[in-house]
């Protein structure tokens, strides 16, 4: 068993939330015995507001040997945090055919979002899992969004950018009904080991129930 | 407030002598709860964490990424009131490397850092340091050097400053970055060394990847790293001179002194290294750890992160009947000549991991290469065949599949009894 | 040789040392197609500003400011003439809407908008052609009838000419022009101005206003259904013009009149007799207009006495202020109790008492009387403007309501033949001149829509664009260009000298550049001066001529935040679904492989033209001297 998991999202202003759900999964899975790494990724160059960034968790009941290979060559769960990115990069490059969980950060219509995949990826897809996780999470003020948290929240999501200490929760704000949703659409992981290393653990079962799924072929 | 404080009156006669550097009671605190707890962490914390065990008085920073979390670490700690430290945010690394010295020279512990074109900014600096002979530490992260625009981790950074009297070596993981920061200001403020060291750290591999760390008793440090005690510091009660003009006489002498310094740091290498051992239970190889090469008919020989990949792919090749080992270097100054003889001796080909540049040099390859066919070739008795291999340039990662290009080469030369050329390119050669 | 025997995959090959094409201005930078950094698309939209949104005939406001500040009077003129045909009329006489509405007040002044409209109408009233004469539309053969001269019908014949229909406007007085001629002293718009516009309008053909012909119930008469039959539609703009009577003791003395039939005579030039002592009674514009008018020709004293107290007047600022500075005096909250009048009947005082405005249970406003304050004033003169009223008993009872015209959203009235509609006055009761050039205007659409099967449709919802929504730190506080004015001691001498005049070409200039242009894009080239990445494109500095290149733009928003107007604003770039908007990038750096090599022939043309200049250089010449480039 082996799963690679990429999280694209966007740099400074969402990157805590995906690097919540690479940390969260990762955890969970170190706890449940597997081996398990989670890496930010450098080379996407995370301190430029909104570009692509990518934050990766793998896990597999074997070690896990070439461990500096970053980029996930073969991800089969893949979450957006943000639905933009849905027509902005080739996310399942390396995947399998059918091999690929997508879940996707969104208030819209699966439908709609489907319209935005070329035939090459939509070969990819097993399931799309579509998750309001905005809707979902634990307001904080006015928005759980980091794109309107205040500048010294940022500045502290900016160190964590940088490698440095973690200051926040793990596994606050929208990070918290994806993995819900991710964990719930892939059944790998038992929902409630999950849920115990995330901070909202309320929003985290809210996205493990509140989600719609659109099943491709069976994996 | 740097915690230095000189504890005899204004009089002249015994050199001043430095009270034990004070930790907060916060910091106590803090550390206690730490002992004996295995965190996970990446190998900037690492470092800033054996920055804060290590009870620094001064730090001195300029950011510049990958090295930049360790600062950012460290000011959190100063922040929290965990380490009480003097804190020098500089203009640019040739101050910030000032700053560290003036405070090594007056007797504080100072630590400081830099990545890439970073590290070649402040490169005036590097022999004023040791030539006056005031052991700092500073961490590097490495980082491809311009152009074009890079984050990757490239050895060159930090390779380029190997002849100016610094302590210079890589750590793999980021325990051994935190072992390895406390070890080597044990080494350097020894009286019989008294120099400068650099702890690097490939960026990224090492700097941005978490692994576990053991997190110590203060006890345990301190017993092995006693408060620094600098022999001369600046001090207006005992004035005295540092780095005065000479007369050209004076300068071979000189320099002739700080070779002895850096051949005698080989056997306070070896002291220190032990004595961690025991105090901390960690053991790590002098200078060499030599991986399956025992039996090797051809070795790898390798510095930095990517030694972890080596050894994966070195079981994979054993286990499909290749005779290959690993040969990697803790230490490249002082550099190991005597260790690396005995650990290569009954190799056939030996291959060298470039991840830096060295331009026209010798090999037309790497710089890593020059001192370790220089060693080979002062082998007694058979020497093995010796190429170079320029891999994970601008950060690119060295999978295990380049590894096994690399023994295939390594296979052919031996077969041949000859390599094919002196530094191979790999991925842009078939 | 460690290089022996290497090679690059095509995919990977950089150029030399990673040098790359400059942006341009038609592509941009294209190594890197950044738009998927984007989830906000900053989108030109414009908004309404309040100015046009307040405007009863939707001038757009902005638009001709905008042209007046670059000196294109006669693009501005064309402009406002798109919804309001007579702007010398209305530069003069309009009450304005459109400056109280105008964000500017809340900067520091409101923009002088009539001056500029003013301004405009007056540079195309002496144009030698009428500049939209030659691109009229063919007559269709349709005619409509219309009721009244004055602005609303005025305006529906000029609309409905613009789209090719005929009219014909039955006048009652025997000149043009309504209220505008009877109601409106000449001190306020000049006779020959107003003379201009008629002729201006009727010299576009199709268009025929007979006067002295009073639209009634006389058998012998043209009666409404004379127009129904007659006429493909019908337009009822016959306004107010009949004042209403103060029944007190004495009202029916000699010297006691109405304020409006005051203004009628005199407007149209009869003669009319004043004293010296004037009461006029009300506290409108039209008792205003009254007051000055008589102070004018009597070269006495006129008092307004008014229910109102002096905060409630409804006289529009500035001509209170200018009666003021003309001596016209005020006694506010006041009621007349009844008229002394000697033994020939002539006026020669009042009793007035103190009274005032109140709400009575219903929340209606209701004079009340202190009672035991009377007091006599001495006075020859009583004109009384307390309101107006029509003769509608020449229509059916089913067209009116409460001596109004009875009207649809459309301006409709309730008609078999579904095209007779109505504006102004008479159907809106006592309003401003430019509420009926919008209904004639509105009212000229509708026949059209009906007379071509169209449906009647209301006009869309619009966003008007409030001032916190600009960026005002980019408008420096000027301070608004005052109206010159004729001095008060000589202008209340005479009926013919007009009291506003006009702003000089520099003024105008002057007074259009303080529009914030809010909501309207007006050419100002911050976006494509602020962009950091060169994805704002424009090829003129005007309003539509720019654009966003979706491709590289990173949705950095700095284009909207700095968006003077406020016409930028961000849209959720996942709203547009189509496919070209954004390079679907292969990782998240590059946007496949290869890009760079892609750009590999521009560097490696730099290289040869540099090795050929080098060439060149080295060939030597019979002088012995290389060839210098």
């Amino acid at each position: 068993m082996h799963h690679e998991l990429t999280v694209w999202s966007r740099g400074i202003i969402m990157d805590k939330e995906a690097r919540d759900v690479s940390t969260c999964i990762a955890t969970a899975a170190r706890k449940l015995g597997y081996h398990a790494e989670n890496v930010s990724d450098y080379v996407d160059d995370p301190d430029r507001t909104n570009c692509l960034v990518r934050r990766y968790a793998r896990f597999a009941d074997t070690p896990i040997l070439d461990r500096f290979v970053y980029e996930n060559p073969h991800p089969d769960w893949v979450v957006l945090v943000e639905e933009t990115i849905i027509k902005a990069v080739n996310f399942f490059r390396g995947t399998e055919d059918g091999s690929g969980v997508l879940v996707v950060n969104s208030a819209r219509d699966p439908g709609y979002l489907l319209k935005f995949l070329p035939d090459a990826m939509t070969k990819k897809l097993n399931k799309l899992v579509v998750v309001d996780a905005v809707g979902l999470a634990e307001q904080r003020g006015g928005s759980p969004w980091m794109f309107v948290r205040d500048l010294s929240e940022l500045a502290f999501d900016r160190m964590s950018t940088e490698g440095a200490v973690e200051r926040l929760a793990i596994g606050m704000g929208i990070a918290a009904p994806l993995i819900g949703a991710l964990v719930a659409a892939t059944g790998e992981l038992p929902i409630d080991e999950v849920a115990s290393v995330v901070a909202d653990r309320d929003a985290m079962l809210r996205g493990a129930e509140q989600h719609k799924v659109i099943q491709y072929a069976s994996a | 407030m740097t915690s230095v404080h000189v504890d005899h009156g204004l009089t002249s006669g015994a050199p001043p002598r430095l009270a034990p550097a004070v930790r907060t009671p916060d910091g106590e605190k803090f550390l206690n709860g730490m002992a004996g707890t295995r965190i996970r962490q990446n190998g900037c914390a690492a470092a800033a964490y054996a920055a804060l065990y290590a009870n620094v008085d001064v730090i001195t920073a300029y950011p510049i990424r990958p090295y930049t979390a360790i600062m950012m670490n460290l000011a959190q700690f100063i922040a929290d009131g965990i380490l009480d430290a003097e804190y020098i945010h500089a203009d640019g690394e040739h101050s910030q490397f000032s700053a560290a010295f003036g405070a090594g020279s007056c007797g504080a512990r100072a630590y400081t850092g830099s990545s890439g074109v970073g590290v070649t900014y402040g490169y005036e600096m590097y022999s004023i340091i040791s030539g006056a002979r005031i052991p700092i530490q500073m961490a590097i992260a490495d980082r491809t050097l311009d152009p074009p625009g890079d984050f990757g981790s490239e050895h060159t950074d930090a390779l380029c400053t190997r002849d100016m009297g610094w302590l210079l070596g890589w750590a793999a993981t980021p325990q051994e970055v935190f072992d390895k920061s406390l070890i080597a200001y044990a080494i350097g403020e020894d009286p019989r060394v008294l120099l400068p060291q650099m702890v690097v750290q490939d960026g990224y591999f090492v700097s941005h990847i978490a692994g576990e760390v053991e997190m110590p008793a203060i006890g345990q440090v301190e017993s092995f790293l006693p408060p620094y005690q600098l022999p001369f510091p600046l001090d207006p009660r005992r004035p005295v001179s540092h780095g005065p003009q000479i007369h050209p006489e004076q300068g071979p002498p000189l320099q002739l002194e700080r070779a002895r310094a850096m051949e005698d740091a080989l056997g306070v290498i070896r002291e220190k290294t032990d004595e961690f051992a025991q105090v901390f239970g960690r053991k790590y190889p002098h200078f060499v750890e030599s991986y399956k090469l025992d039996d090797a008919e051809i070795a790898i020989v390798i510095s930095g992160g990517h030694s972890v990949t080596c050894r994966a792919a070195v079981d994979r090749l054993r286990a499909a009947g290749v005779r290959i080992g690993m040969a990697r270097l803790l230490w490249i100054r002082p550099f190991p000549t005597s260790d690396l003889q005995e650990a290569l001796r009954g190799v056939k080909a030996v291959g060298v991991v470039e991840t830096n540049l060295g331009l026209g040099g010798a090999s037309y390859g790497g710089i890593l290469s020059l001192d370790v066919t220089t060693a080979l070739y002062q082998m007694d008795g058979e020497r093995p065949l010796a190429t170079s291999f320029m891999a994970g340039l601008g950060g690119e990662t060295v999978p295990m599949s380049e590894f096994e290009w690399m023994a295939g080469k390594l296979g052919q030369a031996v077969a041949r009894g000859r390599v094919e050329k002196a530094a191979h390119w790999v991925g842009f050669e078939d | 040789m460690s290089v022996r025997g290497t090679h690059i995959p095509e995919h990977l090959r950089l150029p030399i040392a990673g040098v790359t094409p400059p942006p341009t201005e038609k592509e941009g930078q294209r190594l890197f197609p950044t738009g998927n950094f984007r989830f906000f698309r900053p989108v030109y939209r414009d908004k309404t500003p309040p100015c046009n949104h307040a405007c009863p005939t939707g001038e757009q406001i902005q638009k001709y400011l905008d042209f007046v500040k670059h000196d294109r009077y006669l693009d501005g003129y064309l402009t406002i003439l798109e919804d309001n045909p007579m702007p010398s009329v209305t530069g003069r006489v309009c009450y304005h809407p459109c400056e109280t509405a105008c964000n500017r007040a809340a900067h520091d002044e409101p923009i002088g908008i009539r001056s500029v409209e003013r301004f405009l109408g007056d540079f195309g009233l002496n144009l030698e052609e009428n500049p939209i004469k030659k691109d009229l539309p063919p007559l269709n053969g349709k005619t409509v009838a219309i009721v009244g001269s004055g602005p609303g019908g005025l305006a529906c014949a000029y609309h409905l000419r613009r789209k090719g229909y005929a009219s014909v406007i039955f006048e009652a007085l025997d000149s043009a022009g309504g209220m505008l001629r009877a109601g409106i002293p000449a001190w306020h718009l000049p006779e020959e101005v107003l003379d201009k516009e008629i002729a201006k309008l009727t010299g576009l053909g199709g268009i025929e206003i007979r006067c002295g012909v009073r639209v009634g119930s006389d058998p012998g008469g043209i009666t409404l259904d004379h127009l129904r039959t007659g006429y493909d539609a019908v337009f009822l703009a016959l306004g107010q013009d009949v004042g209403r009577r103060l029944d007190v003791e004495g009202g029916r003395s000699r010297g006691v009149l109405g304020a409006l039939e005051f203004l009628r005579e005199t407007g149209l030039g009869r003669p009319v007799k004043v004293g010296r002592n004037v009461l006029v009674i009300g506290g409108g514009n039209t008792a205003s207009d009254a007051a000055r008018s008589a102070v004018r020709l009597g070269g006495g004293e006129a008092t307004i006495v008014s229910l109102e107290s002096e905060d409630e007047l409804l006289i529009v600022p500035e001509d209170l202020e200018q009666a003021r500075e003309e001596g016209v005096r005020f006694r506010p909250q006041h009621s007349l109790v009844r008229v002394i009048a000697d033994g020939e009947g002539n006026v020669t005082g009042a009793v007035l008492c103190q009274a005032r405005l109140a709400k009575d249970e219903n929340g209606n406003v209701r004079p009340q009387i202190s009672e035991g304050t009377e007091f006599e004033v001495p006075c020859d003169t009583i004109l009384i403007a307390i309101g107006q009223v029509q003769v509608l008993d020449w229509l059916p009872e089913s067209f009116t309501e409460r001596g109004l015209v009875k009207a649809d959203e459309y301006g409709r009235v309730p008609d078999d033949s579904e095209a007779v509609f109505a504006g102004g006055d008479v159907m809106r009761g006592p309003s401003m001149v430019v509420d009926a050039l919008g209904d004639g205007k509105r009212a000229a659409r509708d026949i059209d829509r009906v007379l071509s099967a169209q449906p009647l449709e209301p006009d869309g919802p619009v966003e008007v664009m409030p001032y916190e929504r600009l960026n005002t730190a980019y408008f420096r506080h000027a301070p608004r260009t005052p109206v010159p004015l004729t001095p008060a001691g000589t202008r209340s001498k005479s009926q013919k000298v007009e009291v506003t005049l006009a702003y000089s070409r520099e003024e105008a200039v002057a007074e259009a550049d303080r529009c914030m242009s809010c909501g309207v894009c007006n050419g100002c080239d911050n976006c494509y001066i602020v962009c950091p990445d060169i994805s704002v494109m424009r090829d003129a500095r005007e309003n539509g001529r720019y654009s966003i290149r979706t491709h590289y733009c990173k949705g950095c928003l700095v284009c909207v935040q700095e968006c003077p107007t406020g016409c930028l604003e961000k849209v959720p770039e996942l709203d547009f679904d189509e496919p070209d908007a954004v390079v679907r990038m292969e990782t998240a750096f590059a946007p496949y492989d290869g890009a760079h090599a892609e750009q590999a022939p521009f560097t490696r043309q730099l290289i040869e033209d540099a090795i050929a200049e080098y060439d060149r250089s080295k060939t030597v010449q019979p002088n012995g001297r290389g060839v210098t480039p």
